[in-house]
């Protein structure tokens, strides 16, 4: 940790211009969301040669949908020291590398009932326990820095922020195409060449060339898809216990705060004010369903969340609806291993998904399904994509036995608009 | 409410019916469409809040974003798709942005907000970190401009010209960064810069998130006139 810290007093190096060194392993990643492109980027530094599959426009499923909440851990410190230590850790290093897309402004935990109040000191306990610097400000002085804030009885300064959930994953495509990976959008996977027992190539269709089939062969195949990994293991048949879970948000226009707020309890629906440019997003609500495609937010979702922010910020209802949305969050579920290769679907203790784990995991196909050569990486959150890469990579490394070191967290990102930039790859 | 939306392309035309709530977007219809079963429909799309700027679409003749236009807006009768002008289209209404992203300098992207610096003392613990958010800190927001390209769509310039977002983008960051900008203002000042400006601003009516580029280009070619009478 001090080690840590120190390294991240330093300021990030400008990227290498050039490609790595490689190391003749070709990845090959199925999802340009968040995570596959931090993965690509983290990969690529590494030296391998990558490729990305994304079915549409890259994060156009669950990762730009995200409010843009910066955690600083503080949400989690109550309930998971290790998951909010990770965060703090996270968030600092993001916004180092990918500052330019960052609103780094911090956030209050407020307490508007006196429930919330007694809960102030094991939040600040829990906080601090997990390195994260948390501050008692009192009413008066909150109140003055926010003045639109409704009645609040104390709170808790945090360092979180907000960050463009488009741009900053872009960010990271930058990184990977810049170093010589082979981003593709608008490539569904439609099915896996596996043979022996071990994953040889990935079958897309170019859904911009009529469907024109291309097969991709990889060392190793990652399938990063969040809401839709379930799918794509059916294709594999690799059984990937996975539940979207669709949450709506809702953005009025104005910038009401300039600082997240949340509210200082438990995390739950609708306790989340994320200010971003010039909106104000309230989010987030979570249900659970069995197609992550066209999800939207349904009526009951968007009085309720509009309810939910009228507590934080009298009149907030009387704003006009800028936009609703719904994101379609993967929530893995749990799983039983039965004798043999079978595997129970998923169980799913919590229809309300709240309380089943956030954290993210690598579930290793050549253990569960006898497909060597596949992972898919499950879970997570947004701040911590750079993390679930270094992981990822890690593993791929060690399950190729090859040396490898990560490198994501000394360099400065280049800007999103390098991926667009110099033609279509 | 039934809505029929027709994707018009130099390819020739999609036609789709839906039923849907006035109160859904265009993004939303064609979510509803594709995930119906349409797997031949593309769009670009990431934020569904006009943040990301990726869903521009020629909407019944004017650029607009999809994720912020409610089919109830729009009246009645088909609500025809076009591919925006300018950049290279890929199929029905999706783009490559290559050509605009090519003229957008790296600018910086974050500005000062209105609200106040909280000029409040606080006892504050002994921090190890370097720059993570501190209370009585000036808070800084992203940029306006999200580089969707409407205006640039809009702009009826047909020569060469860098676009009214890359305009606006280099007169704000010469306003910001004078020192360092110099170099970048002279870009605006080549023929395909500010000059080729026709004074048209449809980039500022149809801008949607107020950025009005047509001003900054005025203000651009005005330091220029200002600095002119001197020589």
């Amino acid at each position: 940790m001090e080690a840590l810290y120190d390294e991240l007093n330093a300021a990030p190096l400008p990227m290498p211009a050039c490609s790595m060194k490689k190391n003749g392993y070709h990845i090959c990643i199925i999802g340009g969301g968040g995570t596959g492109g931090a993965l690509a980027y983290d990969l690529a530094l590494r030296g391998f040669s990558v490729t990305v599959l994304e079915k549409g426009e890259l994060t156009s499923g669950t990762t730009g949908r995200h409010h843009g909440q910066l955690h600083c851990g503080a949400r989690y410190a109550y309930g998971d020291r290790n998951i909010a230590r990770e965060c703090f850790e996270e968030s600092v290093i993001l916004s180092r590398i990918a500052g330019s897309c960052i609103e780094y402004n911090g956030g209050f935990f407020v307490a508007l009932t006196d429930e919330e109040a007694d809960f102030e000191k094991a939040f600040i306990e829990g906080c601090l326990e997990s390195g994260i610097p948390a501050r008692k400000v009192n009413k008066e002085k909150i109140l003055a820095i926010e003045p639109r804030l409704g009645p609040v009885k104390t709170g808790v300064f945090v360092p979180d922020g907000t960050f463009d959930a488009f741009r900053l994953p872009m960010m990271f495509f930058s990184a990977a195409k810049l170093l010589g990976a082979r981003i593709m959008p608008w490539h569904e996977v439609v099915g896996f060449d596996i043979a022996n027992g071990r994953m040889q190539a990935v079958i897309a269709r170019d859904l911009l060339a009529g469907g024109r089939e291309l097969r991709i062969e990889a060392d190793y195949v990652i399938n990063a898809s969040g809401a839709w990994a379930g799918k794509i293991g059916e294709m594999a048949g690799a059984d990937i216990p996975v539940t979207p879970a669709p949450g709506a948000m809702l953005a009025v226009k104005g910038r009401l705060v300039d600082r997240v707020i949340s509210r200082m309890r438990p995390p739950s629906d609708g306790d989340i004010l994320v200010p971003q440019r010039g909106l104000t997003i309230i989010g987030s609500t979570q249900r659970v369903t069995d197609n992550p495609d066209g999800i939207l937010p349904t009526e009951a979702e968007i009085e309720f969340l509009k309810a939910k922010a009228e507590e934080m910020i009298p009149g907030f209802t009387n704003l006009p609806v800028h936009a609703a949305w719904a994101a379609a969050r993967p929530l893995a579920g749990s799983r039983k291993h039965k004798v043999g290769n079978t595997v129970e679907s998923a169980v799913i203790e919590d229809v309300e998904g709240r309380s089943l784990s956030r954290d993210f995991m690598i579930l290793d196909h050549a253990a569960n399904d006898y497909i060597e050569g596949f992972a898919t990486i499950l879970g997570g959150k947004a701040t911590v994509l750079r993390a679930m890469a270094e992981k990822t990579a890690n593993f791929i490394s060690s399950a190729l036995h090859i040396e490898s070191e990560c490198r994501t967290a000394s360099y400065s990102l280049p800007s999103w608009r390098e991926y667009f930039r110099g033609g279509r790859s | 409410m039934m809505y029929s939306i027709q994707i018009k392309t130099q390819d020739g035309t999609r036609q789709y019916a839906l039923e849907a709530s006035p109160e859904r977007t265009i993004l939303d219809a064609l979510e509803i469409i594709r995930s119906g079963g349409e797997k031949n429909l593309h769009y670009r799309h990431s934020c569904h809040h006009g943040s990301c700027g990726t869903c521009g679409a020629v909407i019944n003749g004017k650029p607009r974003l999809m994720c912020l236009t409610r089919l109830g807006s729009l009246g009645a009768g088909t609500i025809v798709l076009e591919p925006l002008s300018k950049a290279e289209t890929l199929d029905g209404v999706a783009v490559f942005p290559g050509r605009l992203f090519d003229s957008l300098p790296n600018t910086d992207y974050l500005k000062n907000t209105d609200g106040s610096a909280a000029a409040i003392e606080l006892a504050v613990p002994e921090i190890r970190y370097r720059d993570i958010p501190e209370l009585g800190a000036k808070p800084k927001r992203l940029e306006d401009c999200i580089e969707c390209g409407l205006c640039t769509a809009a702009c009826p310039v047909s020569k060469d010209f860098i676009g009214p977002a890359a305009c606006a983008h280099i007169h704000i960051e010469t306003v910001k960064h004078p020192e360092t900008s110099q170099t970048l203002l002279a870009r605006a000042f080549e023929p395909d810069g500010a000059p080729a400006c026709e004074r048209a601003f449809e980039c500022s009516r149809i801008c949607p998130q107020g950025v009005a580029p047509g001003k900054h280009i005025t203000a651009l070619l005005m330091t220029r006139q200002v600095r002119g009478t001197g020589h």
